[in-house]
This record gives structure tokens, sequence and C-alpha cells, in this order.
């Protein structure tokens, strides 16, 4: 069962592209993982699943991963979200 | 190559404008992304872990230069300059925006493409031999009857909704398969019966993934009259009898496993026994009326070029002699050789070519091989139909391009799957670790003292990396939010067909070329002769020295 405590960010898929976006303490959406809103675990869920109910034009599949934030950064505990984050490790055009 | 009818345009452009419907409602809000996301899949549209990304079909990886440019432009102008070959012999996008899909679809239309059926629950591309028509060993082209499986395959109406993806391989080359056909949900290899008769050898069960199985052979042989109605009894038994509950366990290979081999095979021959002499039943009219699509070009009569080729290997040109040592196969037609383009290049994710490198390559097509190209299930592409004598003419023109790296079947031609760069079932990237290994074997005198050898790279349990069927595959795993590499030895796709066996502990990912490196010394320490194949000294060997050399000190 998930700490209660523990931090966690809402994100999505933009539905124009697919690209990561993270809720904002706004309530919009950012590309920026810096940008998003800090959320306790059962919080995050419920503002996930909200979402997903009333923005399907604008994202898809909102859900929450766990974070760490440390001296203001907010850093992703799983390399999957890192690497989500971030963008491709590797040079995604061939060069000519 | 088969060209589209009336109907077939029709169904192509019609669903092109179902799809910018059903996109038009989804953005709207009319329909939900759960209610969408069967409908983008049987598109071929995922959502990856960066974006979107299209995967396209290419029939048994078999492309006109029309096609070619066609794909060029794609990348061009929908996505981020590049387009990336597959295990399957497909073409994937990674960066197509939703809305522009549509458009998309219908420029693959415009040249007789599409992207149906290579996602969801149901039959995907057929694929097969990349030198299906031109192999020297081949008893006969299989491409008519993977043409007849592909029309038949298409949206039937009965296996839509099938338990799980459903992948079907054909070789016409018995004694060697380069289609992998074990390793598929059904394999189908073209041979003579004891009346010299060609027909239909029916392999089930084989897969990769999480339970990795050679596929069992159900049918030594059948006439080729009787092959789609067999087909249809193997997918009836399937889809009757597959798992729906459990999506890891809802492969066909699961349900040859837990009947047992006898049991299956009994009861699709209950099932064929009613539909075998209905409507299934291919005429041999039509197998001429697809043959026909499948002529050969208008080669021209030349001398045998054997010794001319052999030439070119021992030639002074030291580096257009390893290529054509490497990338050129023979061919059937005297004076005609197969040549491999290399997409395994430094810097480069495995089976990536950019717009204009496709472009260029289209033009060569047409200079070089009578406008055919066909992508391989290794992630390269071959023209199939090349004047032995103008092989120096056309390196000079791949080198340019960067696609003359000769390395088929090398240390370097790595097979990758996207990995977690890009896919969102990933556990680990894949490719930035066979860039590395890649970077460390570059030395081509070493890769060629090496031999043959394939690694292959899979960043999650799906394999699509193929890594079970590796000489050295490697298998990304995530330990505790960790990226980490597993290593495992002596897989073979072929007719030798064998699963690669874990070798022992994780390696990090700093640690797991140093792992490849050791295990290529030790192989070079053991081989009893500089012909030794790795394989053939893992097989003679076992694992016992391989993991000495790797764990022994620890």
């Amino acid at each position: 069962m998930a700490d209660t405590n523990e931090l966690v960010v809402v994100t999505a898929h933009w539905l124009a592209d697919g690209a990561p976006v993270y809720l904002t303490a706004a309530g919009t959406w950012s590309r920026a993982l810096q940008e998003a809103e800090v959320f306790l675990v059962e919080k995050g869920e419920a503002e996930a699943s909200l979402r997903g109910k009333t923005e399907q034009p604008i994202v898809a599949d909102p859900y929450t991963f766990k974070i760490e934030k440390r001296d203001g950064f907010i850093d992703a505990l799983s390399a999957r979200e890192r690497i989500r984050s971030t963008g491709p490790t590797v040079r995604v055009r061939r060069p000519d | 190559m088969y060209q589209y009818d009336e109907y077939d345009r029709k169904i192509v452009f019609e669903r092109a404008e179902q799809f910018a419907h059903q996109v038009e409602r989804r953005v709207s809000g009319d329909i939900s992304e759960l209610q969408f996301k069967p409908l983008r899949l049987q598109n071929g549209l995922y959502m990856q872990l960066q974006a979107y990304m299209l995967r396209v079909a290419v029939p048994y990886g078999l492309l006109s230069s029309r096609q070619m440019r066609m794909l060029a432009h794609i990348a061009r102008r929908y996505d981020k300059g590049y387009g990336h070959f597959t295990t399957r012999q497909n073409i994937q996008y990674n960066w197509p925006k939703l809305e522009e899909v549509p458009a998309l679809l219908r420029d693959l239309a415009s040249v007789e493409m599409h992207a149906i059926q290579t996602s969801g629950n149901c039959i995907r591309n057929i694929t097969s031999d990349h030198l299906a028509g031109v192999a020297k060993d081949e008893l006969e082209d299989p491409r008519p009857i993977a043409e007849i499986m592909r029309q038949w395959s298409t949206f039937h109406p009965e296996f839509a909704y099938l338990p799980r993806k459903f992948k079907i391989a054909i070789t016409g080359a018995p004694d060697h398969d380069r289609a992998a056909v074990r390793i598929h949900d059904i394999g189908v290899r073209l041979l003579k019966n004891e009346a010299g008769e060609v027909g239909c050898q029916i392999i089930v069960g084989g897969g990769l993934g999480r339970t990795p199985v050679v596929g069992k052979t159900i049918r030594e042989w059948l006439p080729k009259e009787d092959l789609l109605s067999y087909l249809e009894a193997v997918l009836r038994v399937y889809n009757q009898w597959g798992d729906r509950k459990d999506k890891f366990k809802a492969r066909i290979k699961i349900l040859v496993n837990t009947l047992g081999q006898a049991e299956f095979t009994r009861r699709v021959e209950e099932e064929w026994v009613h539909i075998k002499d209905g409507v299934m039943k291919l005429t041999q009219a039509e197998i001429d009326r697809v043959s026909k699509f499948f002529v050969p070009p208008a080669y021209k009569t030349l001398p045998d070029s054997s010794a001319q080729l052999a030439s070119f290997k021992l030639g002074k040109d030291r580096e257009f002699g390893r290529w054509a040592q490497h990338n050129v196969d023979q061919h059937k037609v005297p004076g005609y050789s197969a040549v491999y383009l290399s997409l395994k290049m430094p810097d480069t994710p495995p089976g990536d070519v950019s717009d204009t490198q496709m472009d260029a390559i289209a033009q060569l097509s047409d200079e070089f091989s009578f406008g055919e190209i066909v992508a391989t299930h290794t992630q390269n592409l071959v023209l199939p139909h090349v004047e032995t004598a103008r092989l120096p003419e056309l390196y000079q023109a791949l080198a340019k391009l960067d696609l003359a790296r000769p390395n088929q079947n090398l240390i370097t031609d790595i097979i990758s799957c996207p990995g977690l760069d890009f896919c969102d079932l990933a556990n680990a990237r894949s490719i930035p670790q066979a860039l590395e290994i890649s970077k460390r074997f570059e030395d081509l005198d070493y890769q060629h003292d090496i031999g043959e050898l394939n690694i292959k790279m899979s960043g999650c349990i799906n394999a699509c990396g193929h890594h079970h069927v590796g000489h050295i595959g490697i298998l990304g795993i995530n330990k505790r939010g960790v990226e980490a590499y597993q290593l495992a030895l002596g897989g073979a796709p072929g007719n030798d067909a064998s699963i690669a066996k874990i070798v022992g502990p994780a390696f990090p990912p700093d640690k797991i070329v140093n792992a490849v490196e050791t295990v290529v010394k030790q192989y070079l320490a053991i081989r009893s002769s500089d012909d030794e194949r790795f394989l053939d000294c893992y097989r003679r060997v076992g694992m016992e020295p391989f993991k000495e050399a790797l764990y022994g000190a620890h």
C-alpha cells in the first residue's frame, strides 16, 4: 500500500501531440516537470481522476507518479518518468 | 509487387476518412480516450512515452521506390525527419501529431500503404524472407502466398478481436529460414512432399516475450489449396480457447503449451474437417492471379558473376572488399546480387533512417534495383536486384549516404528495440547500450575476426528486440527503479532455433558493455578455429566458460 506521505505529481499526455505534461498549481498543464504542483498521494490521485473526467479534449490518461523534492527541485523517482520529462537520451534525428 | 485494385484503394482511403472523423470526435470531447484508444490502435497509432507513434505496414517488407519517397515525405512533413524500421519489417514514426494523422494516412493511401492492423488483437503484418524471390537457396518465392495471407487476414470479420495479437511469417527457403518462422504464432515453410509437390508446413505456437517458445510443427505438409482453411482452423481454435482474462497468458503459444501439441492439433484438425472444402479452398487460378504480381523484373541475360564477386572481395580496395564480403548476397539470377543497406551506423539508433536517406534510397533502387527495396526483420534494408558489375558504383553511392557499413551479421549489426527512450512499455533503455556496444567494437578488423555474432536487445520482456534469439541477447530490466541488463547466450532464430539462456545476475548500465566484451574475448580464446562461429562455439562448450569469465572472480 502506498505511503500516504509520499509526494506525487499529476501528469498526462497532451492530446495534440502526446507529449508529457504536468499539472501546475494554477490548474494548467506545463511541459516542464519543474512547474508541476506537488501533491500528497491521495490528493494527487483525486486530482488526476478529476482531470481525466473533465479535460478529455486537452489531455489523455492523467496519472500520478512519485517524486522527491530537494532544494525546490522535483526529481522523478523512476527512470521512466525521468526520461519522460527530459526527453530521449539519444539523438532523435539522424544527421545528414 | 502487388498492385491495389479499385476495391483496395477505396478501403484504405475510406479508412483514413473514418479515422479523420474519429479524431475530430476525440478532439471535440465527443468520445473519451477510453473509447478512442481501440480506434486509434486499429489504425496503428500508439501513445508512447514522449509522443504518439504510428506504425505503418510494409507487407513482407517489400517497398517500391514510390512508396519509399512517400515514407520520406511523411518523415519530413509529419515527423522529425526520420523513420524507424522494425523487427516486423514495418516502419514507425515516433512524433506524429494527432490531428495530422488522417492526412498522413491519406498520403500513405495514395501510394497503396496504410497502418491497418499494425496494432491491436488481430492478425498483424505478414512477414517473410527479405531475399524472397531472389535467394539462391529458395525453393519457391513465398511472396504470392504471403500476399494471399495478407488479403485473407485484412479485415477478417472473425478474427478482429482475438485474445491477443497474432503474427504470421512465411519462408520459401526451407533449409535457410531468414524469416524466423519458428518464433511466430504461425510459421509457414514452403517445402516439397515425397511426390515433389511444393506445399506448406505449418508451425504453431512460437513466440518470444514473457514466455519464449519455439513453435511446434502441427502439420508436416499441406497442399497450398488448403492453406487458408487450415489457418482459419488454427485461428478458430485459438479464438475459442485462448485465454481472454490474463493478457500475459493470452498468446497462442500458451494455449498450445496448456493443451499440449497433440490435443491442440487434434482440435485444429477437427475444426478443419468442417471447412477444408468450403469457400476458403485456394484455387490455382487465385494463386496464379496473385503470382502475376511477383514475376521477376526484366533481368538482363548476364554471365555468372560469382568470380567477379569473389574478385571484388579480394581486390585492392579493402573497404569495398569488406563491404562486398559482408553486405552482398548471391542471387538466383546469373550476374545479379542482393545488396544490404546497413541501418546500423555509429551514433544512430539501429533501424533509423533519415528522410534524405530515404529519398536517396528510392533513387538508388530505381537506378540499380528495378525500383524495389525490402526491409529486413534485422532492421536493415535490401536492394534485391543489383547487377554485380555495378556493385562498385553502388557502393560509392551508399558510402556517401552512410549506408555502407560492412557489418551484416557481425557484432555491430545489432537489433535493438526503441526501449525506454521512446516506448511506454519499456523498463530500460536499449538504444544507448546498443550504440555503446557498437562503438566498443567499431574496429572493422576486430569485427571481421569475431565473425558472425548477432546481438539482440530489448528494453523489456515483450522482446521486440528479439533478445531471446540473439547469439548474445540483452534484456533491460528495472531493479527497484534503476535500469539493469540481463545477458543471455545461445539464441538463434532460424532452422536451428533456440532460446538464449540467462548467464547470471544482471549488470548495471555502466558494466553491460564490458560484460559483452568479456563474452567475446572468452569466445575468441576458446573457439576451436577462426572459422568456428560464436553460436557453434557456445553450443559446443556450453555456458560455463562464459559464466566463469563473467562472474568467476566474484
